[in-house]
């Protein structure tokens, strides 16, 4: 992919993500991973999964990510210029007419209320689609594998309704499901070379 | 000014997490000096939500009304900058590609954070669901969830379609 056509499948994605970072992500899944084929659905979930660690906004995080697989460094700036500015110089244009005018938005109402279901319905779709290749890699590794993704799944969906700090939960599952997967490898290579 | 201003602005993307997650220390910190009100950053937040982009561009829009351009240019500055720490996580992945817990680190990762995403996304319509009943809210977004799972309708037209029927929906539910 050429850095032109980079930098418009960003603003593109940037300009469309109307509603917030829901309908970015679900943007960019369906370019690189339906349209595009840069990466399959396991591996955007787990790209999406390491976005959680940085601070700051996790899409444009994200978008990093993509844009690194893509270019290096060159894709990371691209990504990041792509998705950013068109989207910020629009926010700033719309700031100045809302100062400008009467700022009597009441007619927004009805289509900010359509929106929020529409996006947390592509949000929803996304996270089903990037679920199931992972359990499918898990069960296709071991069933142990298998058996620590869904415990680890229903566990930080536990922990959440508990109230637990997000980033707890994160690294506590990503921990958990670390030192399963080593020990499972350390049990299985004494069998190997018996 | 402007050096302060850029410090404080950096200070808040870089100590929090998601878009929204820097509003409480923007907001004490543009108050206490006097420099934006409570009323600015409900501005911020609504034009945020309607501008396209990522959410955390309410920062953007919050820096224009307060510091004019200066602001804005600072603002988006500051909020591209800590989601490049990334990187860093990216390149202790590769370099520990070769170790089976970093694929179990990775793939509990992703499945912590679809855990909390599951609990966290109808938490998002129970607002929308006060305003204009929790029948038209839920059953919106089922029909958009079943859409979203075809992988040839375009996310804008899933958009565009929610705001349209929002729009026409709304003098009789709200």
């Amino acid at each position: 992919v050429g850095p032109w056509c980079q930098l418009r499948l960003w603003t593109v994605i940037g300009l469309q993500s109307v509603g917030g970072g829901a309908a970015t992500l679900s943007l960019m899944f369906r370019t690189f991973v339906d349209r595009r084929q840069t990466l399959d659905a396991a591996e955007f979930g787990r790209d999406w999964g390491l976005a959680q660690l940085s601070p700051g906004m996790h899409v444009l995080s994200m978008a990093v990510l993509l844009g690194r697989g893509l270019a290096g460094w060159r894709g990371v700036l691209l990504a990041t210029v792509g998705l950013m500015i068109p989207s910020a110089l629009l926010t700033i244009l719309l700031t100045g007419a809302y100062r400008w005018a009467s700022r009597d938005l009441g007619w927004l109402d009805g289509p900010l209320w359509g929106l929020v279901p529409a996006v947390v319905g592509l949000a929803t779709a996304v996270s089903i689609r990037q679920l199931w290749p992972l359990l499918r890699e898990a069960r296709a590794e071991s069933r142990t594998a298998l058996v620590t993704a869904v415990g680890v799944l229903v566990g930080s969906v536990a922990a959440f309704l508990l109230g637990l700090p997000v980033v707890a939960i994160l690294l506590g599952g990503a921990g958990a499901a670390a030192v399963v997967a080593g020990l499972t490898v350390r049990r299985s290579e004494p069998a190997e070379r018996g | 000014v402007e050096l302060e201003l850029f410090g404080i602005l950096l200070r808040s993307c870089l100590l929090t997490w998601t878009g929204y997650g820097n509003l409480p220390l923007l907001r004490d910190d543009f108050t206490a000096r006097g420099w934006g009100t409570d009323a600015q950053v409900t501005d911020a937040l609504l034009i945020g939500q309607v501008a396209p982009g990522p959410t955390g561009l309410w920062v953007v829009s919050f820096g224009y009304l307060t510091f004019g351009w200066v602001g804005g240019v600072l603002a988006l500055i500051a909020s591209a900058l800590p989601p490049l720490l990334v990187l860093l996580a990216a390149r202790v992945r590769d370099r520990l590609a070769a170790w089976p817990a970093t694929g179990g680190f990775l793939r509990g990762l992703a499945m912590a954070t679809t855990g909390v995403g599951t609990v966290i996304l109808p938490l998002l319509l129970v607002d929308a669901s006060h305003r204009a009943g929790a029948a038209a809210t839920f059953g919106l977004a089922a029909v958009c969830c079943l859409l979203g799972l075809h992988p040839r309708v375009p996310p804008w037209a899933i958009l565009l379609g929610g705001a349209t029927l929002g729009g026409v929906l709304w003098p009789r539910l709200a």
